[in-house]
């Protein structure tokens, strides 16, 4: 399926779902998103690549086979919850307590508010994509 | 206290990384760790009590150590013989292939043993138990190119780990009635618990359990196949495992589980087996062909001893008497000197000569002066002679045993005369053992290469410890009596030391030296006439180990034949068959009442999209190709995320959206790579595949219904509402207790049930490994 047509078409649609995906992952704490989602789109994103362009390009634009990056995908998102999940134990409270912090207001943004939570969800995200993309190339192989 | 267990495991999984930088001198770091560990129960001699850490509280699973003289002395031993070990195995694995794994299982070993014998819950001391037959295991079959050593090890794991599993259902056993898993708790009143038992009738099964627990980890008939073939290991963990450590878990339980369980069936069965198994392992020994098959033999026969040690009753003639248990007690310390120092010589002289074969040595004595005093001595302990420390123990068990004679009489005086029989046996096998110094040496023989310090070390310690137990005879019996067992008062009324006049218990020792010695001038001539029965004897227990694994084997076969077919679509319908069956029988189970269901009207706009629903679905059945299939699907996945956004639930819908249209690309790409057209199937098998999907489809109804149904607590609903967002007002710049959200979903998600949606996201992570595996495993041309 190595068209024109569709190479045009991944080339501009692409950009677009992964922006979507990031403005997604980002409000997911206060509005529709999250890490799940955005992992989602991320992998349609990247099948449409595939589709697009077949696997050996992006191989090389990577530098990097994409199954070893998805399997370190898949337990780099793992690991990072277990860490950041594991810090509130030295702090004497239970496995992934989460925590937020308030910023002092700060001039043209106003008041942040950032969560801990956040890099929970990042954990979430990479799982995901790592596993989704595992299979698609398993798949596809 | 859980420095002493948990320093191990850390130092196993450090020797990965520390290995590429010091080779084999990680045998040193070892070495150290062990002598940290050695040095911390040192420490705690003179202690005793418990400590409790709660690790699963809800399932009443608590990391609890208990200290008392039993603990610390198995403890000693373990430590303190890794120490040797690793000490020793610095120069004798220098001319063997070398890896991490090697002394990362060593550690692992040791650190279990060390949990085994101080952890004071029954659920972590099974997990450890668990763990030294695991890591047993990857030692045994170091060596793991030779086929021997690989069946050798899975022997082991088999018999050690069928103990494992009765030793579970036990302490199970032992939680149904008394809600504890609490060692400090039953050992503060072990008669009452006793009483509780014997009254709900459990305490038969619970007996049987432990006691075939702690015989097949102690290697006795008819678990004790796995021990010589277990010799294939590396020496220093022969050494270690099968004479100080592995072994003696198993009379560790039994000493543990001896106030708890000792009564008149405990006894016989104790004595039964103990008798037994030394008679017959002894006659083993005697006819076996290598050092260290020698060496196996001999300690499931001492082991055998210890068991009839502590198989002596509490009381005798209505006199409680702490005998059997202090003389068992001191006899595993005896044993576990002497019997290590000899598999550390039979090491020696494989290294040193390169032969294991006993005729073929002879008169090591010229070459190996040192080595060869310290076999005599050693051996002489294990033969019992006096005044080495094996006799000393021996007079004590014998003691009991003459006891227990004298105060029952009848078949009863048969033990005392088994027993001087094995314990001549053991003279004539500790004889052969010595015999290999002298003589005059075959030419062939290589010639000695100097001896490394690391090996002959341990080997001198050793030795030295067993001639100090001589001169302090009082000491490990002391470290015992700290055992806190109500019946150990007696203690200080126990003769230990040299008769003082000629006793019954010191007539059997005399008799047996004397019957040995004769016996060992003669057992050349006596097996030769013998030899037309031996294969069978020394084989029978082997032979049906296997034939029960290749019976097993082909049983598995055959099932895995009828159930998971190469074909995929066997698998599933047998995964998806008993996942509704059991879901349903569950319900009906449940809620019989389950019919009977109110719920919110039903809407106009609802009904719209389930009845486009329902005809895709229709669609999906009818359509005569892929492309079609897959797009009649997707129209229903759409129309599902759409019912979802009129519920209310926009997350869910896009989650919906998107993953349908990944779905939808994920066909695009391997659409090429299937067949054209289902093609034409049986009618037998469309009727099954028909009743199948009906029944997943009403089990999944009834799931839905009854978990739509089954009422929430508005107050959970509140909880959420009220703290997912910020607080009203606040001081503090980070908050833990609220959210910080506004989208309740995701807060939920992310932070307070954050442990499910780890749990969700490994499944994922999971799934996606096994789908890897399947997939790289199917061959191109599969039928699947």
């Amino acid at each position: 399926m190595t068209t024109l047509i569709t190479q045009t078409a991944a080339r501009i649609v692409a950009p677009l779902i992964f922006v979507t995906a990031a403005i997604l992952f980002i409000q997911g704490h206060n509005s529709i998103g999250g890490g799940f989602i955005s992992a989602v789109l991320i992998v349609s994103a990247i099948a449409l690549l595939y589709i697009a362009y077949g696997t050996s390009d992006l191989t090389r634009l990577l530098n990097i086979s994409p199954s070893t990056l998805n399997r370190r995908l898949l337990v780099s998102g793992l690991l990072l919850i277990i860490i950041t999940g594991s810090v509130p134990i030295l702090l004497n409270m239970p496995f992934l307590t989460q925590a937020f912090l308030i910023l002092p207001p700060l001039p043209f943004l106003g008041e942040l508010k950032i969560s801990g939570a956040i890099l929970f969800d990042l954990g979430v995200l990479f799982t995901v994509t790592g596993s989704l993309l595992s299979i698609l190339s398993g798949v596809s192989r | 206290m859980a420095v002493i267990i948990f320093l191990p495991f850390l130092a196993a999984a450090f020797t990965f990384f520390i290995y590429p930088v010091l080779k084999e001198k990680t045998a040193h770091f070892a070495a150290f760790i062990a002598l940290i560990c050695a040095f911390l129960i040192l420490n705690l001699i003179g202690t005793t009590g418990s400590i409790s850490i709660p690790l699963i509280s809800s399932l009443d699973i608590h990391l609890r150590f208990y200290v008392d003289g039993l603990s610390i002395l198995v403890g000693l031993l373990a430590s303190g013989m890794g120490l040797l070990t690793f000490i020793y195995s610095f120069g004798y694995m220098k001319t063997k292939t070398q890896s991490p794994t090697y002394y990362a299982s060593l550690l692992v070993f040791m650190g279990s043993m060390l949990g085994i014998v101080f952890s004071a819950d029954l659920i972590v001391l099974f997990v450890f138990w668990e763990l030294t037959s695991l890591s047993s295991y990857l030692l045994i079959g170091y060596f793991n190119h030779e086929s021997s050593s690989r069946s050798a090890a899975k022997k082991a794991l088999v018999i050690t780990s069928l103990g494992g599993f009765f030793m579970l259902l036990g302490f199970l056993l032992i939680h149904s009635l008394t809600g504890s898993f609490d060692l400090t708790f039953l050992l503060s009143q072990p008669e009452s618990i006793q009483f509780i038992l014997r009254e709900n009738g459990i305490f038969l099964p619970i007996l049987f359990a432990i006691i075939i627990a702690g015989a097949s980890k102690s290697a006795q008939i008819p678990f004790h196949i796995w021990l010589p073939s277990a010799m294939v290991a590396p020496t220093p963990v022969s050494a270690f495992l099968h004479s100080a450590a592995m072994v003696k878990a198993g009379v560790y339980i039994f000493g543990r589980f001896h106030p708890i369980l000792a009564g008149d069936e405990w006894s016989l069965i104790l004595i039964t087996l103990g008798i037994s198994t030394m008679v017959i392992t002894a006659f083993f020994a005697i006819i076996s062909t290598t050092l260290k098959e020698l060496l196996a033999y001999s300690t499931a026969s001492h082991i055998g001893l210890m068991l009839i040690g502590f198989g002596i009753p509490l009381t005798l003639n209505g006199v409680p008497q702490s005998l059997g248990f202090v003389s068992g007690s001191f006899h595993l310390f005896n044993h576990a000197l002497f019997k290590a120092t000899l598999f550390l010589i039979a090491g020696i002289i494989t290294y040193q000569v390169g032969l294991n074969t006993i005729s073929e040595i002879k008169g090591l004595r010229k070459k190996l002066p040192l080595t060869a005093g310290f076999a005599v001595f050693a051996s002489l302990c294990m033969a019992g002679f006096p005044p080495t420390s094996g006799f000393y123990s021996k007079e004590l068990l014998f003691q009991g045993i003459y006891a227990v004679a004298n105060t029952y009489g009848g078949i009863w005086w048969l033990l005392p005369l088994l027993t001087i029989m094995a314990s001549a046996f053991a003279v004539v096998y500790s004889l052969r053992f010595v015999m290999i110094f002298f003589g005059t040496p075959s030419s062939d023989q290589q010639d000695v290469s100097p001896l490394p310090l690391s090996m002959m070390l341990p080997t001198s310690i050793l030795t030295l410890l067993s001639l100090l137990t001589i001169f302090y005879l009082l000491l490990p019996i002391d470290l015992i009596s700290q055992s806190g067992s109500p019946y150990l008062q007696d203690i200080s009324t126990l003769h230990v030391g040299f008769p003082a006049h000629i006793d019954p218990p010191l007539l059997m020792s005399l008799l047996s030296i004397l019957f040995g010695i004769v016996l060992f001038s003669k057992h050349e001539q006596i097996l030769k006439r013998m030899s037309s029965i031996l294969p069978f004897a020394h084989f029978s227990a082997d032979s049906i180990y296997f034939s029960i694994i290749s019976t097993l084997e082909t049983w598995s076969s055959s099932l895995t034949y009828r159930t998971e077919r190469i074909l995929l679509r066997t698998h599933i319908i047998w995964l998806l068959g008993l996942i509704a069956t059991l879901g349903l029988a569950r319900f009906i189970y449940l809620k019989p009442y389950f019919l009977m269901i109110s719920g919110p009207p039903l809407r106009l706009d609802f009904l719209v999209f389930l009845l486009i629903i329902a005809l895709g679905a229709l669609a999906v059945v009818r359509a005569n190709s892929h492309i079609m299939g897959v797009l009649f699907l997707s129209i229903l996945g759409f129309m599902i995320a759409v019912f979802y956004l009129l519920s209310n639930a926009p997350d869910v819908a896009l989650t919906q959206l998107a993953v349908e249209t990944l779905i939808l690309v994920v066909f695009l790409v391997i659409i090429g790579k299937l067949p054209a057209y289902y093609g034409d199937a049986s009618s037998p098998r469309v009727m099954r595949d028909m009743l199948l999907s009906l029944f997943i489809g009403v089990t999944i109804f009834f799931t839905v219904l009854i978990a739509t149904t089954s009422s929430v607590s508005k107050n959970i609903a509140m909880f959420f509402i009220d703290r997912a967002s910020y607080p009203p007002t606040y001081t503090e710049n980070i908050i833990v207790d609220y959210g910080g959200g506004t989208n309740i979903v995701n807060v939920i998600l992310v932070d307070f049930r954050a442990l499910d949606t780890l749990g969700e996201i490994s499944v994922v992570a999971l799934a996606a490994l096994s789908i890897l595996t399947i997939l790289s495993s199917r061959k191109p041309g599969d039928q699947s």
